[in-house]
C-alpha cells in the first residue's frame, strides 16, 4: 500500500496511506501540481494543523475511506439535514468545544468536505432549540447589541416569514 | 504564550464557516440565531436563504416610522416583500421608498390595500426598486386571498378604477427593465391603456390579468412576442374573440379560469386559438377552467394539436367521460389534473396509452372510481396518485389497490369544507399496494383494528399524516414495526398523539426524521 508521510505543526510524522490522504481536495492538488505522486520520500508539512487534531482527522478518514466521493456539482439539491449523522460519527463528535473547532478549521484548510459537513452540522446541533441567551453562553459569545438593536431584530424577525420557492 | 493557551472559540472562525455552520439551521433556529451578537444578524439572513423570507409589512398609521427605522437600519437584503397598506395615506412615501428600494436584491415586491395610495406615491414607490422581476398588484377586493398563490383568484365585476392604478396609465420616466413577472389584480371591467404600460415594463414574459375589458387584448397583443406564460380569468365573448387571433411564438404556460363557453362563436373561436401552430407548438402546460359546460370540440382539438403539453389541468363538470379518451392523443403528457365529475356511459377499455404520464390528481369528483378505471387504463407509469375531496371512499379503498398497483406516492386529502370526511380502516386502503413510498393523508379517520396498517407497504419511506384526530400512539407503534424503511414522518395537527408517544416512536426508529407541527 503506497504511502506519503504528512508532518503536522508540531513535527510530527504520520505515514498515511495515500488513498486516506486523498480525501483532503487539498493534499490531492498538492500531489498533482508538485508532481509527487509516485514519491514517498516527501514530507508534506501541513502548517495549520497540529498533530493531536491529524490524528483525529486521519481516523476518520480511515474509517469513512470507502464512501462515495461526494460530488457537490451533481444537481441534487444540497443536503440541509442534520439529523442523518450516522452513528460511529455520532461517538467520533463527542469531543470539547476546542477540538471542534480546531476539526473545523483544519477540514477547511485541508477541504475534506464530509468531515467540514459532519462538524458544522454538529455545532448547528448545538444551537437548535436554545434561546438567544443560551447560545451566547454555550458559545461564550458578547452580546454586543444595544438593547434598542436588540428590540429592532426581534421586530424585523416579527415581521419576516417563510415563504416556498415558487419556481417560475 | 498567550496564543498558546487561548481557547478557540466559534467566534475564531472564519465569518464563512460559521455562516456555513448557520446555514443548517432551520428557520426559527436562524432567527433566534440572528438575536444572538452582531456577526450572526448579518450572517444569519443572507445568501440562498434569502430566497425562502418574505419581508412582511402591515403598515399602519402608528406603526410607518417604526418600519422605517427598523428597515434602514437592517443590515438584510430582502429579494421578497409584501406590503400591506391597509388601505390608509401614507405620509412619508419618499423616506418608505428609500428604506424598502436599499435592499438591492429586492425581486419580487406584492402591494395591496392601496385605496388611499396616490397614483405619484406609488410611482415613487416602483422608482426606488430598479432591480424588480416579479411585481403583483392587488386591488383590496382581493386581500384576503392568499398573495404567494394568486392563480386561482376571483375578481369582481366592477367598473371602478382604483386611484393608484392610473399610475400605470401615466407616461413616468419610471422603467423597470429587469421586470418579468406582471400580475395586476384588479377589477373585471377596468380598461387599461397599454402603450404606458409597456413601456414601464418594457421586458415582461409573464402577465397574470384578472380585467377582463376586451381593451385589454392590446396589452397581450402588445407583448405576443414575449409571452412565456399567460394567465387571464373569465374573459369575457368580446375579449376572447380578439384575443383568439393573436399569435404567441414563446407561449409555454396558460391558464384560463372560469371560462364562459355557452356562446358557439366564443367555442369557435378557441378552437381556432387552439389550432395555432405559432403557440401550441411550444405550450406545455396548461390549465382549462370552464364554468359550466365542458365542450368537447374545444378539448377534442386542444388534444390533436397540442402535442408539446406535459401538464394538463382541466375541470370536468358534465363533461361526457367519454370525450376524456382523446386525452391519449398527448403522448408526452406527464401531470394531469381533473376536477370535477365526468359522467361515463359505461367503462370501455381505450386502446392508447400514455406512457410518459406519471402524476394524476382527482378533485371533487363524484364518481372517482370511474375516472380511476380511466386513468389506469390510459397511465401504464403512473407513480404519483392524489385524490382530494373525492366522494365514496368506501369504493375507493376496495378498487384502489387492485387498479392501480405500481403507485410509489399516495395522497388522499380532505379539506375542512367537505362535509362527510371519510373513516377507513387503516389495513384497508393499502392491500397490497407493495410500490408504495411515500403516503399522506389529510383529514381521514383511521378507524380501530390497526395491526394490519400499512403492512403490505414495506417500501414506505415517507409518511405525512395531517388533521388525522383519531391518530393514536399505538398507530406509531405499528409504523415502526411495519414499515422498517421509514426516513420520514410528518404529523400535523394530530392532537391524539402525545409525546411520549413521540419518544416511543425515536426510540423504537432513531434513524427516521420526525417532523411535528401543531399538536
Amino acid at each position: 500500500m503506497p504511502c506519503i508521510q504528512l508532518q503536522s505543526s508540531d513535527g510530527e510524522i504520520f505515514n498515511v496511506e495515500f488513498e486516506i490522504a486523498m480525501c483532503s481536495f487539498t493534499i490531492k492538488t498538492m500531489m498533482v501540481d508538485l508532481d509527487l505522486e509516485d514519491n514517498c520520500e516527501e514530507v508534506v508539512p501541513l502548517t495549520n494543523v497540529d498533530s493531536n487534531i491529524l490524528r483525529k482527522i486521519l481516523q476518520w478518514a480511515n474509517y469513512h475511506k470507502d464512501d462515495p466521493e461526494a460530488n457537490p456539482e451533481d444537481g441534487k439539491p444540497v443536503d440541509r439535514r442534520t439529523d442523518n449523522i450516522c452513528e460511529w460519527d455520532q461517538e467520533f463528535m463527542k469531543v470539547d468545544q476546542q477540538t471542534l473547532y480546531g476539526l473545523i478549521k483544519a477540514a477547511n484548510y485541508l477541504d475534506i468536505r464530509g468531515l467540514m459537513a459532519l462538524t458544522c452540522k454538529t455545532v448547528a446541533n448545538m444551537m437548535k432549540g436554545k434561546t438567544e441567551e443560551q447560545m451566547r453562553k454555550m458559545f461564550n459569545i458578547q452580546n454586543d447589541l444595544t438593547p434598542e438593536e436588540e428590540q429592532q431584530i426581534r421586530q424585523e424577525n416579527e415581521w419576516c416569514e417563510e415563504v416556498e420557492i415558487v419556481a417560475d | 504564550m498567550v496564543l498558546e493557551h487561548h481557547k478557540l472559540e466559534i467566534g475564531d472562525l472564519p465569518n464563512e464557516i460559521q455562516l456555513q455552520i448557520l446555514d443548517y439551521l432551520n428557520y426559527r433556529s436562524r432567527c433566534t440565531a440572528s438575536e444572538v451578537c452582531r456577526l450572526w444578524n448579518a450572517l444569519a439572513f443572507t445568501g440562498r436563504f434569502m430566497d425562502r423570507v418574505c419581508l412582511r409589512l402591515d403598515i399602519t398609521e402608528d406603526n410607518l416610522k417604526l418600519v422605517c427605522t427598523v428597515l434602514s437600519d437592517s443590515v438584510r437584503n430582502y429579494r421578497h416583500i409584501t406590503i400591506n397598506f391597509n388601505n390608509q395615506s401614507v405620509t412619508m412615501m419618499d423616506y418608505f421608498s428609500q428604506v424598502v428600494g436599499e435592499n438591492d436584491a429586492l425581486e419580487s415586491l406584492t402591494l395591496w390595500g392601496m385605496d388611499r395610495i396616490e397614483p405619484v406615491q406609488l410611482l415613487m414607490l416602483l422608482n426606488s426598486c430598479a432591480h424588480l422581476e416579479r411585481l403583483c398588484l392587488l386591488d383590496e377586493q382581493t386581500e384576503q386571498l392568499n398573495v404567494t398563490n394568486v392563480q386561482g383568484i376571483s375578481a369582481d365585476d366592477s367598473v371602478e378604477c382604483p386611484a393608484w392604478l392610473t399610475a400605470l396609465s401615466t407616461d413616468s420616466p419610471v422603467r423597470l427593465q429587469r421586470l418579468r413577472k406582471l400580475r395586476l389584480m384588479i377589477p373585471g371591467r377596468v380598461s387599461l391603456p397599454s402603450k404606458p404600460i409597456v413601456r414601464k415594463f418594457p421586458n415582461v414574459t409573464q402577465l397574470h390579468l384578472t380585467s377582463y375589458h376586451p381593451s385589454n387584448v392590446a396589452l397581450f397583443n402588445d407583448y405576443r412576442n414575449k409571452l412565456e406564460k399567460i394567465s387571464i380569468l373569465t374573459p369575457s365573448s368580446l375579449f376572447v374573440i380578439a384575443f383568439s387571433t393573436i399569435s404567441f411564438p414563446k407561449l409555454n404556460h396558460l391558464y384560463l379560469g372560469r371560462l364562459e363557453l355557452h356562446d358557439q362563436l366564443v367555442v369557435a373561436k378557441w378552437i381556432n386559438f387552439f389550432q395555432n401552430p405559432a403557440h401550441t407548438g411550444t405550450l406545455e402546460q396548461l390549465m382549462f377552467h370552464p364554468k359550466f359546460m365542458m365542450r368537447t370540440p374545444i378539448f377534442a382539438t386542444i388534444c390533436s394539436n397540442c402535442g408539446a403539453l406535459r401538464e394538463l389541468e382541466l375541470s370536468l363538470d358534465y363533461m361526457d367521460g367519454d370525450a376524456l379518451k382523446d386525452v391519449t392523443n398527448l403522448q408526452h403528457l406527464q401531470k394531469l389534473s381533473l376536477q370535477g365529475t365526468a359522467y361515463f356511459r359505461e367503462t370501455p377499455h381505450w386502446p392508447y396509452q400514455i406512457r410518459t404520464l406519471k402524476t394524476v390528481r382527482i378533485s371533487g369528483s363524484r364518481f372517482p372510481i370511474n375516472l380511476l378505471v380511466f386513468i389506469a387504463d390510459i397511465a401504464p407509469s403512473l407513480t404519483n396518485l392524489t385524490m382530494e375531496d373525492v366522494e365514496n371512499p368506501k369504493e375507493l379503498f376496495e378498487t384502489l389497490p387492485e387498479l392501480v398497483a405500481t403507485i410509489r406516492s399516495f395522497q388522499l386529502n380532505y379539506s375542512e369544507g367537505f362535509e362527510r370526511p371519510p373513516s377507513s380502516h387503516p389495513s384497508g386502503l393499502l392491500r397490497s399496494m407493495h410500490n408504495l413510498e411515500s403516503y399522506h393523508l389529510q383529514r381521514v379517520i383511521i378507524k380501530h383494528g390497526i395491526q394490519g396498517w400499512l403492512q403490505d407497504a414495506p417500501q414506505l419511506r415517507m409518511v405525512t399524516l395531517t388533521d388525522c384526530s383519531t391518530l393514536t400512539d399505538t398507530h406509531l407503534v405499528i409504523l415502526t414495526t411495519n414499515c422498517p424503511k421509514l426516513e420520514w414522518l410528518k404529523l400535523k395537527r394530530c392532537p391524539a398523539v402525545t409525546m411520549h408517544g413521540l419518544e416511543e416512536f425515536r426510540a423504537r426508529n432513531p434513524s427516521c426524521k420526525i417532523d411535528v407541527d401543531g399538536n
